[in-house]
């Protein structure tokens, strides 16, 4: 049949098209077994990379504590709040019923303006923050609405964390704080961060290639974070209480252009105990400037510049001084040079001085600060207490360039102390090859050489134990997440500088510093304690004319020291500059507070008990008689009664109030009225003439600080003058000595 | 059994000279057309052969599967888009059923009629192709090409169409001068013609893959009806220098980063773009490995692989049922290739065996295409896999286009048992 296809053709079809088309299929085979088989392993760590997206889980950040494990920075749990804006019922469907409620509903909760939240919920995606970091109780109270009106596949509540400083002020600087993805961006929060951080764990799950949504019922993997190591500082909250307390004081007294600072440090292992820079800023809002002087001066700024301003004094407000700012330290620095001068045997306790108010070196004429005629002729032991700067210039002379340096190095001021803090200083010196006459004459009272407060409570501390220059630290121990603890700060001794002998020897002279005077500012009742105080013009580019930083430095006890006390005034305004009338007061009064708190029993002189305090009993409801009896076992005299009753019916002062040994209780009958005064003013009277003009008006008084009868003053008063108090009221006095170095 | 055959002499002309054929169908047709639908069909069932039930098996089995994958791959994109998880699936399973009835009805209908429509149906076809390149006419349907012509609630590719009446074209152009095959005139020239013209009008959308596909199905069907060799050596070399002008014209860039990522779709700055298609297509595939992470398992459909119901229904049939569900998908298409090539062998004249290689061919064409493409055998480009993928139209189209091969079957010159 001729129609029928050709022979050719079906040959064609049989063995070439058919043949191809199953070629084809092979080659095809091929591939795919190249791919799913040969190849699998690559293509499943494709798959993996792709559609396996781990979210994190934030690890807790560990806790700060206290060496007395009371809590100075802990984090907590907070919420995001997380709107899906698409899931929201679209106004065809409720005519917008569900997004007005949401939007009301979420805006009441969290105090947030309805036109903002409205403005997300007409977003068309699925992630919207609403509202971050929200505490426990908005988060409950959030759920409750969501269940309430069946809401929770709109707004999911997120997991996060919060950095909480219960102190919110104290040791700030020292302390630091965190980031909003809680990591560390200052002081001990940034050091430790690796420790306090964690690491995260993580959920792995299947998410889609659109919007990294999670595949619906699929499994998924958790890892669960590690959280993070704890802390537990040398820092005790008390001492740094009290050691901010009486900077507060001090602040309040001489209103210092630029602030104060002070270190308490335990001598013998570098724990520093607290660590204060005021005025102070709130951890919890470190982005907040505080100081309301800087906020005025900004306001003043032409607009422009105010943004500028404002960011720089916030940088400025959280600086650590205590181991950041670096300045002369002045007679303070005394103390290591005369360390020196015993060690190397240039000097001894017996070489003699003589101070005619100045001392030549070659063009220069340096001044004592006592000015002419001078200190005349004194001892070496004299020489310090007098802090006299010519002494001292002859003191360096005989060291020489190189001694000295080889001190200022062996006491560690040419490196960092290593302090476990950012940000520390770097000191800067003249050394042993630059020193001339001038400047090592300089360098021997204090000057020239610039070192940071660390550093120098660093090298004060190796003067006074025995010689052992310690790297001072602030983390004790470190916590793992279950209060185990797998770190603990040794102490480091890094060289002995001076000999155990020439450190005794130093100790029973810087205690003559604080007793050679009558009614030293640096005395501290019922103990021995040794110090330096220090003034330096400020002379750096920038610096006002005639500011002065003043500062002191004391030793407690001082036949054993335990605890170093620096106080750093900067630029006070009062008039007063001298550190021990203006610092060596605020070191008395922390340690005054401190060594009955760390448990060093008093040991009052006479003298000292003869001013001593006592406290006042309970004499209400007692017959006369009785209450007479029971003032005179305390010690105390005969009380003024006011009323003809035979009972007490109120007491002044109250019970339990300190009260001098020769003060006086009223005591009121059934029948008698309160008699009320006026609190006169007081302040710059020397003490004696204040007591007995406050006795007069039956107020009971109490002086602390200096007694001297020539060179004190009264400086505070606890009762502002013109307060209506009533008689036998307890008025508590600061008396300080007029002073020089 | 003998059968009669319709006559090529329905249309005047060429080949009346070669022997009288007996009356043929085509001759009582008049007289059916009086006649209800009904009676006229179960008149031709009546007077057909048998259909070859290994290719009806082969065909309903490739579609079960095809739906049962598309609603696999469709339903995160169905739910996506907020409707029901089945709604790809059935809107696909109601042009399957519409699509197995014409099937059948198809394969009742007397293939020799097409020959008689053949010119009307070219026209009509290259009208479309015209036509779909004016806009307001022809939708892109949200893509770079217009393809498409919407009417109502169905659209369709002209070059769908266009594809059919080719190879009813070329079927016909073999019968008619299988002699002279060898010749330019006659065995290239009027095939060049028609591949030529459609060609250039599919570029216009453009379609390059639409394109290759019925330039493919030209080639075979010429090289079956006895077109010299040297000729495809020619039109091969004829091709070279076409690209060489394309490259000129300035698509150089489009094509080099074809190239790139068909070389390694995974490299960094291809990844993300052009290269993503290929290689999320190799991931799902090779992340399936030999068994696949079972049915419904798969990862990649979550809008890694584009259109996972579409045209990489395939790397999704390999990371759900891995390689051996791959393998059952290559196994049925040789199935196919064998049973429809068998059909043709055994069609009666020139015109059914021309016919039945061209439907044949087209399928396994696209099959192999299609496949090429999901493993980054050949370079990325849109082929949909014929029974798989999402696409009412095109589903009927093939399924309306097995009835005919269907009915060639039934006048198969050997018995089947």
């Amino acid at each position: 049949m001729s129609n029928i296809p050709t022979l050719s053709m079906k040959r064609r079809l049989k063995y070439v098209v058919v043949v191809a088309v199953v070629l084809a299929f092979c080659v095809l085979v091929g591939s795919l077994v190249n791919i799913s088989v040969l190849n699998y392993d690559v293509y499943t760590g494709y798959a993996n990379r792709n559609q396996l997206r781990p979210t994190t889980i934030a690890p807790t950040r560990g806790t700060i504590y206290d060496r007395n494990m009371g809590i100075l920075a802990q984090s907590a749990t907070v919420w995001d709040v997380i709107m899906s804006p698409v899931s929201i019922n679209s106004e065809e469907k409720d005519g917008g019923k569900q997004k007005q409620l949401l939007v009301q509903g979420l805006s009441d909760l969290l105090e947030l303006d309805p036109e903002a939240v409205m403005e997300k919920a007409n977003k068309k995606n699925q992630y919207q923050i609403i509202k971050s970091k929200i505490e426990k109780e908005d988060a409950d109270r959030v759920r409750e609405f969501l269940n309430e009106n069946k809401l929770n596949g709109i707004i999911s509540l997120v997991e996060s964390t919060k950095r909480y400083y219960p102190n919110s002020t104290m040791a700030a600087s020292t302390i630091g704080f965190v980031g909003s993805d809680s990591q560390g961006l200052y002081g001990l929060e940034l050091k430790y961060d690796k420790e306090l951080s964690g690491t995260p764990g993580y959920v792995v799950s299947l998410k889609d290639g659109h919007s990294g949504n999670d595949m619906p019922d699929k499994s998924e993997t958790r890892y669960d974070p590690v959280n993070g190591n704890s802390l537990v500082l040398t820092l005790d909250e008390t001492i740094q209480h009290f050691l901010e307390k009486a900077l507060n004081r001090a602040i309040i007294q001489h209103k210092p252009d630029k602030g104060v600072c002070g270190i308490v440090m335990n001598v013998n292992t570098g724990e520093v105990l607290a660590m204060a820079n005021l005025p102070s800023f709130d951890l919890n809002q470190p982005y907040t400037l505080y100081d309301e002087a800087e906020k005025a001066r900004i306001a003043e700024l032409p607009e422009e510049e105010q943004k500028e301003a404002t960011s720089a004094a916030i940088l400025n407000q959280r600086i650590n001084k205590s181991i950041s700012y670096t300045y002369q330290p002045g007679s303070t620095f005394k103390t290591m040079v005369a360390s020196a001068a015993l060690e190397e045997g240039v000097c001894n306790e017996n070489s003699s001085f003589f101070c005619p108010g100045y001392v030549q070196v070659e063009d220069r004429k340096m001044k004592c600060h006592i000015g002419i005629p001078g200190h005349g002729t004194q001892n070496f032991r004299m020489a310090l207490v007098n802090s006299c700067n010519p002494a001292f210039v002859d003191i360096g002379k005989r060291l020489g360039p190189d001694l000295f340096f080889k001190y200022f190095q062996a006491f560690g001021l040419t490196q960092r102390t290593g302090i476990d803090l950012p940000g520390e200083g770097d000191s800067s010196y003249y050394n042993a090859s630059q020193l001339g006459t001038v400047s090592l004459a300089s360098s021997s009272f204090g000057q020239s050489n610039a070192i940071t407060p660390i550093q120098l409570v660093t090298a004060v501390s190796a003067v006074v134990n025995g010689g052992y220059v310690v790297t001072p630290h602030l983390v004790k121990d470190i916590l793992d997440e279950n209060g185990n603890v797998i770190y603990s700060t040794p102490t480091e001794v890094k060289r002995q500088a001076i000999s155990e002998e020439t450190s005794a020897l130093m100790r029973d002279m810087m205690e003559s510093v604080v007793t050679e005077k009558t009614g030293s500012n640096a005395y501290v009742k019922g103990y021995r304690t040794g110090g330096k105080s220090g003034t330096s013009q400020k002379q750096n580019p920038g610096d006002k004319e005639g500011v002065y930083i003043s500062s002191y430095i004391g030793v407690a006890p001082i036949d054993d020291p335990e605890i170093a006390v620096y106080v750093m005034i900067d630029e006070s305004t009062s008039g007063d500059i001298y550190g021990s009338v203006v610092a060596a007061p605020v070191v008395t009064s922390v340690m005054s507070d401190v060594l009955p708190y760390l448990g060093f029993t008093p040991k009052y002189t006479a003298e000292d008990l003869e001013t001593m305090n006592t406290t006042t009993p309970l004499l209400t409801g007692r017959g006369v008689l009785e209450a007479e009896s029971k003032l005179s076992a305390v010690g105390l005299g005969k009380p003024k009664i006011i009323g003809d009753g035979a009972t007490v019916v109120k007491q002044v002062p109250s019970v339990g109030s300190p009260i001098p040994k020769d003060g006086m209780v009223i005591l009121y009958t059934e029948d008698a009225e309160e008699e009320m005064v006026t609190i006169p003013d007081v302040i710059g009277l020397k003490p004696a003439l204040a007591q007995s003009r406050l006795e007069k008006l039956n107020l009971n008084v109490v002086i602390n600080g200096s007694d001297d009868p020539v060179y004190a003053k009264i400086t505070e008063q606890n009762i502002a003058k013109d307060t209506q108090v009533p008689i036998g009221t307890v008025i508590e006095l600061t008396s300080v000595r007029s002073d020089t170095d | 059994m003998t059968r009669q055959f319709p006559s090529q002499g329905v249309r005047p002309g060429q080949n009346t000279r070669r022997a009288p054929a007996p009356k043929g169908k085509a001759g009582r047709a008049p007289k059916k057309k009086s006649g209800g639908l009904f009676r006229r069909l179960s008149t031709a069932m009546a007077e057909s052969g048998k259909l070859d039930s290994a290719l009806v098996i082969i065909i309903l089995t490739l579609l079960t599967y095809g739906l049962i994958m598309i609603f696999s791959a469709s339903y995160p994109t169905a739910l996506d888009e907020g409707k029901s998880s089945l709604s790809y699936t059935l809107k696909q399973g109601g042009f399957a059923l519409v699509g197995v009835a014409a099937m059948f009805l198809a394969s009742l209908v007397d293939y020799h009629v097409y020959r008689r429509l053949v010119f009307p149906l070219y026209i009509a076809s290259t009208i479309l192709l015209i036509l779909v390149l004016i806009p307001g006419i022809g939708s892109k349907m949200g893509t770079f090409a217009r393809r498409w012509i919407v009417l109502g609630p169905v659209n369709f590719q002209p070059s769908e169409v266009m594809k059919f009446a080719i190879i009813v074209m070329f079927a016909h152009l073999v019968s008619v001068h299988y002699k002279r095959m060898n010749t330019f005139r006659y065995g290239v020239l009027p095939f060049a013609l028609c591949l030529g013209s459609t060609a250039v009008l599919m570029m216009k959308e453009p379609h390059t893959s639409g394109t290759v596909l019925i330039v493919g199905i030209g080639f075979i069907m010429m090289f079956v009806g006895g077109t010299k060799l040297r000729w495809f050596a020619a039109v091969g070399g004829a091709g070279v220098l076409g690209i060489a002008g394309i490259i000129m014209m300035g698509k150089l860039d489009y094509i080099l980063s074809r190239l790139g990522s068909w070389l390694d779709p995974f490299a960094e700055e291809l990844y993300l773009n052009d290269g993503w298609q290929t290689a999320q297509s190799l991931i799902a595939i090779g992340s399936g490995g030999i068994m696949g992470r079972g049915i419904g398992n798969s990862h990649q459909k979550y809008y890694y692989v584009s259109e996972p119901h579409n045209d990489f229904i395939f790397s999704i049939i390999c990371e759900e049922l891995g390689l051996v569900g791959a393998l059952i998908v290559i196994l049925l298409f040789i199935l196919f290739a064998l049973r429809g090539f068998s059909i043709a062998a055994k069609a009666p004249d020139k015109f059914g065996y021309m016919l039945a290689v061209g439907l044949t061919a087209q399928i396994c064409l696209q099959a192999v295409l299609n496949i090429a493409v999901v493993t980054n055998t050949i370079p990325n480009t849109g082929i949909s896999l014929p029974f798989f993928s999402y696409g009412g139209t095109a589903l009927l189209m093939q399924l309306g286009q097995m009835g005919i091969l269907l009915n060639i079957s039934r006048h198969s010159t050997v018995d089947k048992t």
